[in-house]
């Protein structure tokens, strides 16, 4: 039930009840106010029953006509006042009392009358000496008896209306004091057990909800009755499905977020890198230095790829270690304070550097933090917000040379792709050296041929010099001459030879 | 100032059958044996002025009370105090007149209570063919009446009361089963006598018939005696009887209908009579002034005509008992102490 109804209904019995409250009340005090009036009107029957005996005896001992018509009086007094107690009287104990009440009310009326029809009879004068014959004396005794009965039966009928009053008026008290108690135990009982069952409602219902706010949207707060408090709990259970559901899709797309992130920072680690490996592309076409080379590759690589720190470092044979050449980035001392790299098997060169150059392949590490191979390099590293690195083997002539290291201030930058790609620039720079060393050794060649040719002219003056001396020797010697002409031949075919090398 | 009497009785009416319970429940444990019911044997008349005798009797009032009531009928109360003063019975039944002689014959007896009071139970009924016609035909008429009873006694007043000496009448003692015949075989011209013979007396005689009644002259008053010896050894008894009739009285005023059903059962008796003379007959346990004044006016007619050889007004408050009423239902009481 509804609380709104219950309270309803509470309201409407307080109404009925405070109601039958009045009624009852009302009831009791008009039955006592009708118990009292019946006990006055008794006590005036018994007084004016009593004056009938005073009366009696006047008449009895003087014979005055006065004392009679006052007797007939109050005779007649009595009687009426027996009609209305005949009208009033209500239960069956009173209605026998009234009923004895009136036998013997007729019997004194009776008996005094028939001492009054005596005395007429008689006809006895007024100054005659009273004297009382037999039968005037059985009369009066029988009167008497009848007076005695009759104040018995009144008095009888006293005490039973005395008797219904005061119980009528405790009646009535009992029903003020039951209705005052009885409605205070009543209100206070109910509003105990309201209070203990709507806070022990709302606790369950606050708990309830604690719980749900605290999380657990799996939490179902158990619904009593069919109240307003089980719809509320209805409707927290309800809202908590729904927030389940809702939080559901916020996480869900949380991780969309944190997928579309990644997907863009690592879309954005591509870019870095590809951008880097384009860059490097157009600058080593046109890069012909070695050192310009590197310098530009550890800028491009800070530059585009908006990594850390990069830098190069070459091979010295003779040291075994790695020296750098070209660096960029936040390097802040950082080479020349770490311990030297080694490109032996040696803890100094158990590092990226040391690795990728031995096993002529890139080797990265991407937590500098807690990888053990990077500890000799760890504090300066961490420092100087290095996270990951990766060391790139140079290779010129299927020798490698050297290495290039690219350092990351996230942690697990370098992956499958960014490798893949960083290997490409490698490749690129390794070409780019090849080509150097290609164009280095062209231009060399060149120097010879340019030797050969300034050798050659010098020869070919002295020889022009000989065969211009010669010549008339020659000319006769022209077979000499033939011969000579075909050693030229054989001269030319042999530097373009050298030139196409 | 409040008294508090529904509360008193809303928790006597739990606490009673509780304590009634476990009282009987312990008893009932400890398997008590009961005390044998003790014996009385009770002379009743059978007329209706003992109702309240017959009514216990039916109802097994005396042996709720623990009595072991045998009842000894009687045509009236005459005989049934003779019972009791010759020790056949231990209560007895009787009016008022019979008391009085019995007293001033110096018999030891103890009125217990009055059961029932009226003062149109006893007539006088005449036939009219033997003009008779008002009272003061009785004249010269010859009377039948059982001495030493009540009817005797309101013979007497209705005589007296209308101015007729007793010598202008012949007074002939009569059994009250022997009036119906004397009337009709005219060995009397009226009889004085009462319920229900009066009624019955009535019905024989038909329109020959009349009645003369005397509300003034005579209240008669039924009472419950013992002899002073019985009372004095079994005050208990006394108890109980009075018990027993408290609750006749009480069912007579609740069940009047089924109270003349039952008297007319018990005494084998038309029940149309009771129906039309019940209301003439107050039903009450009670000692009241009134007898008083009823038996010393009855001494005092029986001292004037000698008609008992004590001569002297006895002290009749030494022949009531009133511990036995005054304990069982002391508002009950209301003789002048």
């Amino acid at each position: 039930m509804k609380i709104k109804t219950k309270l309803r209904l509470n309201s409407l019995i307080s109404v009925a009840v405070i109601t039958m409250m009045i009624i009852s009340l009302a009831l009791s005090f008009w039955v006592y106010e009708r118990a009292d009036r019946n006990v006055n009107l008794v006590l005036k029957m018994r007084n004016i029953a009593f004056e009938r005996i005073t009366l009696r005896d006047d008449y009895l001992l003087h014979r005055e006509e006065r004392a009679k018509i006052q007797w007939q009086a109050k005779t007649e007094a009595l009687r009426e006042l027996m009609e209305t107690a005949d009208e009033r009287l209500s239960t069956a104990e009173d209605k026998a009392l009234l009923q004895d009440v009136r036998k013997d009310f007729d019997a004194t009326r009776s008996g005094f009358s028939a001492i009054l029809e005596k005395h007429k009879r008689e006809n006895r004068r007024s100054d005659m000496r009273f004297t009382f014959d037999e039968a005037e004396l059985r009369l009066t005794d029988q009167l008497f008896l009848k007076a005695y009965a009759l104040m018995d039966s009144l008095e009888r009928l006293r005490e039973t209306t005395e008797r219904s009053a005061k119980m009528a008026r405790n009646t009535w008290a009992f029903m003020v004091i039951f209705f005052m108690v009885g409605g205070g135990m009543v209100i206070a009982i109910n509003s105990t057990n309201l209070n203990k069952i709507l806070t022990k409602r709302l606790a369950t219902l606050t708990d309830g909800i604690k719980v749900i706010g605290d999380g657990n949207l799996d939490y179902q707060i158990v619904t009593e009755d069919n109240d307003e408090l089980a719809d509320l709990a209805c409707a927290s259970n309800k809202m908590a499905a729904k927030l389940k559901q809702s939080h559901t899709s916020v996480k869900d797309l949380e991780q969309e977020i944190a997928k579309r992130q990644r997907a863009e920072e690592k879309l954005e680690k591509t870019n870095r890198v590809l951008s880097v490996l384009s860059q490097i592309n157009q600058m080593v076409i046109r890069t012909h230095e070695q050192d310009k080379l590197f310098a530009d590759v550890c800028r491009i690589t800070i530059e585009y790829g908006k990594f850390r720190m990069a830098w190069i470092g070459l091979i010295d044979e003779h040291e075994h270690i790695v020296k750098p050449i070209s660096w960029d980035g936040f390097e802040e001392g950082y080479l020349t304070k770490i311990k030297k790299i080694s490109t032996d098997d040696i803890p100094e060169g158990r590092g990226s550097v040391g690795t990728a150059i031995r096993n002529k392949k890139l080797f990265y590490c991407n937590d500098l933090a807690n990888d053990p191979i990077m500890a000799p390099w760890r504090d300066d590293a961490l420092q100087r917000g290095y996270r990951s690195v990766i060391s790139l083997p140079l290779i010129l002539q299927h020798r490698v040379i050297g290495a290039l290291t690219i350092y990351d201030a996230d942690p697990f930058f370098f992956n499958e792709a960014e490798n893949n790609m960083l290997n490409d620039v490698t490749d690129n720079i390794n070409y780019a050296l090849e080509m150097m060393e290609i164009e280095k050794k062209r231009d060399q060649a060149e120097k010879e041929i340019k030797l050969l040719n300034e050798k050659l002219e010098g020869r070919v003056v002295e020889r022009t010099a000989e065969l211009s001396a010669r010549t008339a020797d020659l000319e006769r010697i022209n077979k000499v001459f033939v011969d000579r002409e075909l050693r030229m031949r054989e001269l030319k075919a042999r530097i373009a030879e050298l030139e196409k090398k | 100032m409040i008294h508090f009497q529904a509360p008193r009785r809303f928790i006597s009416l739990i606490l009673i059958p509780a304590i009634a319970f476990i009282t009987l429940t312990v008893n009932g444990c400890q398997q008590k044996p009961a005390s044998p019911p003790e014996k009385i044997t009770i002379a009743y008349a059978t007329i209706f002025n003992p109702t309240l005798v017959h009514i216990a009797l039916m109802k097994n009032y005396f042996k709720e009370e623990g009595l072991d009531a045998t009842p000894q009928s009687h045509a009236f109360g005459k005989p049934a105090l003779q019972a009791v003063i010759e020790g056949k019975a231990d209560i007895a039944t009787v009016g008022d007149t019979p008391i009085v002689f019995a007293v001033l014959g110096g018999k030891k007896i103890n009125i217990l209570t009055g059961i029932q009071t009226s003062n149109k139970n006893e007539a006088i009924v005449a036939r009219q063919d033997r003009g008779i016609a008002k009272p003061s035909d009785l004249k010269g008429k010859k009377i039948g009446v059982t001495l030493g009873t009540t009817g005797h006694f309101f013979a007497d007043s209705f005589l007296l009361a209308h101015g007729i000496d007793r010598k202008q009448v012949k007074i002939i003692d009569l059994k009250p089963d022997e009036m119906a015949a004397a009337l009709a075989t005219g060995k009397v011209d009226a009889v004085s006598t009462w319920h229900p013979i009066v009624t019955q007396l009535k019905k024989e005689l038909g329109h020959n018939g009349i009645i003369f009644f005397g509300e003034s002259l005579y209240t008669e008053t039924f009472c419950v005696v013992a002899s002073q010896e019985y009372v004095k050894k079994n005050p208990a008894v006394i108890k109980k009887v009075l018990r027993a009739l408290v609750k006749a009285e009480a069912f007579v005023q609740q069940h009047p209908e089924e109270s003349r059903r039952l008297v007319a059962e018990f005494l084998k008796t038309d029940k149309g009579i009771l129906d039309e003379i019940w209301d003439i007959f107050t039903f009450r346990v009670t000692l009241d002034q009134a007898l008083l004044v009823n038996l010393e006016d009855q001494t005092r007619w029986t001292i004037k005509h000698q008609l008992a050889p004590r001569r002297d007004m006895p002290n009749y408050l030494d022949f009531i008992y009133l511990d036995g009423l005054l304990a069982v239902k002391p508002e009950a009481v209301r003789i002048i102490r």
